[in-house]
């Protein structure tokens, strides 16, 4: 994906594009808000990465004139605000999703991939499948091997998530995030109590685990192999 | 500023006093030219009346009872010459003026140097003319008579301000010295340090006992901070120390990165902790002060309490205790406020209850109906905490004394007190007999619905799943 990233401090920069660029990706990186801008909206990316506290222009103006000006390109917040306010100007003004720093690159990383994931039209496949298991969106049935599994209402909305992302990682965060709409970390393991149910129904009965670990960042769901 | 006090007395005092002196001798001085016209009028009757000899005779009389010093006549005749009075010689004029004495000649031969006169030189109709004249001597009398009242008058003014104001700028100066006084000690450091106050009532008394009034504010302000200081401090530097430490142990590792993996994760591990510290004391704060407020709306507290018991049945299950939930019977219970705070409320008072209780504990989570609003209730029936430490838990980065060597970082509660207190909700924590049981009273929801009700926030989130 082509990737722009404009934030001004030069070490956080540094590390981001480079962990980006080891994935594949390509990343333009500038320091200045008003050359950003400038940069969105001359060139086409995938994705737009943005520091919330930037020189010349700051980054919430930033997101809030780019939308203004009809882009419709995924963007990404990054900030060391981490206040109770902050997250939601930024969504409000436009943004896509918002990391807090300090960010360890894998979230950023399972953000962006799924930020950035192609085709959009995703979103309207009513059946999810990986390997030998099926979720059928509108009759909210769950299939494996033939199988009907019986889940919970979050339980359902877990695997969901995790088979939208099929192939990408997806943080403990995001899981909050979009399961149970908790902005905040929790101290217990909700998330790890969670999978751990879900794969009991889900992975155990049958012989390929197909919900991983991806330890010290978060889960993901493959087709087995 | 008893010299200031002086110098302003002694000013009025001086305006006045020339004022009176200047109005005095005018008014004198307008009598005795109404006198004079008086004594004119007089003289021209008798002449009229009784012809220019009967007014000679009548003149001549005059001057001869008259001290030179009251009162002047002459009386010229048609030629000029003279034909009675005191006055040898006078300079022409018209009608009435002052005359210096200097100017006139008297019977003698001398000058009347030392007086003034207010003199009338008026013609006889066709007999010639005749000057009346009086001194102004009682005027210059009661002038001088005047003059020195006043500057005695003056300079008794004068010493008495003199004297008051030593005497009361002296009081306002110690007692301004002694807050002086008091303010530089406070600034070397020595917060106890208070005005002295006398029983008196005045203003400066006032002032001093509301300036030890906020002073004793001011010390426990800087105590509790000072305090939540040390808190901070010693709960960080635990951490921070793991973290050293591991880092360390890393370095003087000789196995490659994948063998010290384990260690490089709890070493990270740490530092999120850390972050997460002061990420909650920034939330806090953020809160005391009022953040998040303007975006609250209408939730109903059953939908938040739903989802998060839910979330966290399992949870308590893996721990070995139950969680209940009590759903609200009657009315919604909807309030003003934001749904994610009140879900990491709900969180942290279950959290605390896993943490602390042992397996078997029951949970419950309750939602009931006051009056006033609608009521929170998170209760167990664990070990409980001592009946005197039910207010201090909610004190930031307070542990209780066994509870010391347990993880956590001592926010928990803080947080759960700052979200009370942001959505202006009563919190109190009591005894369950046993166990532990926290009541959150809410306000009920007045203004009108903007998205309806909800459980989560009515901002649209772009989402991705």
């Amino acid at each position: 994906m082509r990737i722009l990233l404009i934030e001004d401090d030069r070490q956080t920069s540094a590390y981001v594009a480079k962990g980006l660029t080891e994935d594949g990706h390509v990343v333009d990186s500038l320091e200045d808000g008003r050359d950003g801008l400038w940069q969105a909206t001359k060139e086409t990316y995938d994705i737009v990465i943005v520091d919330r506290m930037l020189p010349g222009l700051d980054g919430l103006a930033l997101v809030k004139t780019l939308r203004g000006a009809g882009s419709k390109v995924p963007i990404l917040m990054l900030t060391s605000m981490g206040g109770v306010d902050d997250r939601v100007d930024g969504l409000e003004a436009g943004a896509d999703d918002y990391v807090i720093k300090p960010f360890a690159f894998s979230e950023l990383q399972a953000r962006v991939n799924a930020l950035g994931r192609r085709p959009p039209m995703r979103n309207e496949e009513t059946i999810l499948k990986a390997g030998d298991l099926e979720m059928e969106l509108i009759g909210r049935m769950v299939r494996r091997a033939g199988q009907t599994i019986d889940l919970q209402p979050r339980e359902f909305r877990l695997l969901e998530v995790l088979l939208r992302n099929k192939g990408r990682v997806v943080t403990r965060t995001m899981l909050l995030e979009r399961v149970w709409d908790f902005h905040f970390d929790p101290k217990t393991s909700v998330v790890e109590t969670h999978i751990s149910r879900l794969r009991t129904k889900v992975d155990k009965p049958f012989d390929k685990e197909l919900i991983q670990t991806v330890r010290g960042t978060g889960y993901t769901i493959n087709d087995a192999r | 500023m008893a010299a200031t006090f002086a110098v302003l007395f002694a000013a009025s005092v001086l305006i006045l006093f020339t004022f009176l002196y200047v109005q005095a001798g005018r008014d004198l001085e307008a009598r005795l030219g109404t006198r004079l016209v008086n004594a004119r009028a007089e003289f021209q009757r008798v002449h009229q009346r009784d012809g220019f000899n009967e007014l000679a005779g009548l003149v001549a009389d005059d001057a001869a009872v008259t001290d030179q010093t009251d009162a002047i006549f002459l009386l010229r005749g048609v030629d000029g010459d003279y034909i009675a009075g005191n006055l040898k010689a006078a300079p022409p004029f018209a009608d009435m003026r002052w005359l210096d004495g200097s100017q006139l000649q008297g019977a003698a031969g001398a000058t009347l140097a030392d007086q003034r006169y207010l003199a009338f030189w008026f013609p006889l109709a066709g007999d010639g003319s005749l000057l009346v004249g009086y001194s102004d001597r009682e005027i210059a009398h009661t002038r001088a008579v005047l003059l020195g009242t006043l500057l005695w008058g003056l300079l008794g003014t004068v010493l008495l301000a003199i004297g008051a104001g030593v005497i009361l700028g002296q009081r306002a100066q110690r007692q301004i010295d002694r807050v002086g006084r008091t303010f530089t000690r406070i600034k070397r450091g020595d917060l106890k340090a208070r005005v002295p106050l006398r029983r008196g009532r005045g203003d400066m008394d006032t002032v001093s006992r509301q300036i030890n009034d906020t002073l004793d504010q001011l010390e426990r302000l800087f105590q509790s901070v000072n305090q939540s200081a040390a808190n901070i401090a010693h709960d960080l530097k635990t951490p921070i120390g793991r973290l050293k430490q591991r880092l360390e142990t890393l370095r003087a590792s000789p196995g490659t990165m994948a063998d010290n993996q384990p260690l490089v994760d709890t070493a990270i591990g740490e530092v999120d902790k850390i972050v997460g510290t002061f990420e909650a004391l920034l939330n806090i704060t953020q809160l005391e002060a009022g953040a998040r407020k303007a975006r609250f709306t209408a939730v109903n507290l059953a939908t938040v309490v739903a989802n998060v018991v839910e979330a966290y049945d399992a949870v308590a299950e893996d721990a070995g205790m139950t969680l209940l939930h009590r759903a609200a019977i009657g009315r919604a219970p909807l309030l003003h406020g934001d749904a994610d705070l009140l879900s990491q409320l709900i969180v942290n008072l279950i959290e605390n209850a896993i943490r602390h209780c042992p397996p078997g504990t029951c949970i419950a989570v309750a939602v009931s109906e006051r009056p006033a609003g609608p009521v929170l209730t998170v209760s167990d029936n664990g070990p409980g905490i001592p009946a005197g430490e039910h207010e201090n838990v909610f004190k930031r980065l307070y542990r209780l004394e066994k509870s010391r060597t347990t993880p956590g970082s001592g926010l928990g509660l803080a947080l759960v007190k700052a979200i009370a207190d942001v959505h202006e909700a009563q919190i109190e924590m009591a005894d369950n007999k046993p166990g532990v049981k926290v009541e959150v009273a809410f306000a009920w929801e007045t203004a009108v619905p903007t998205a309806g009700h909800s459980g989560t926030p009515a901002i649209p989130i772009a989402r991705h799943p």
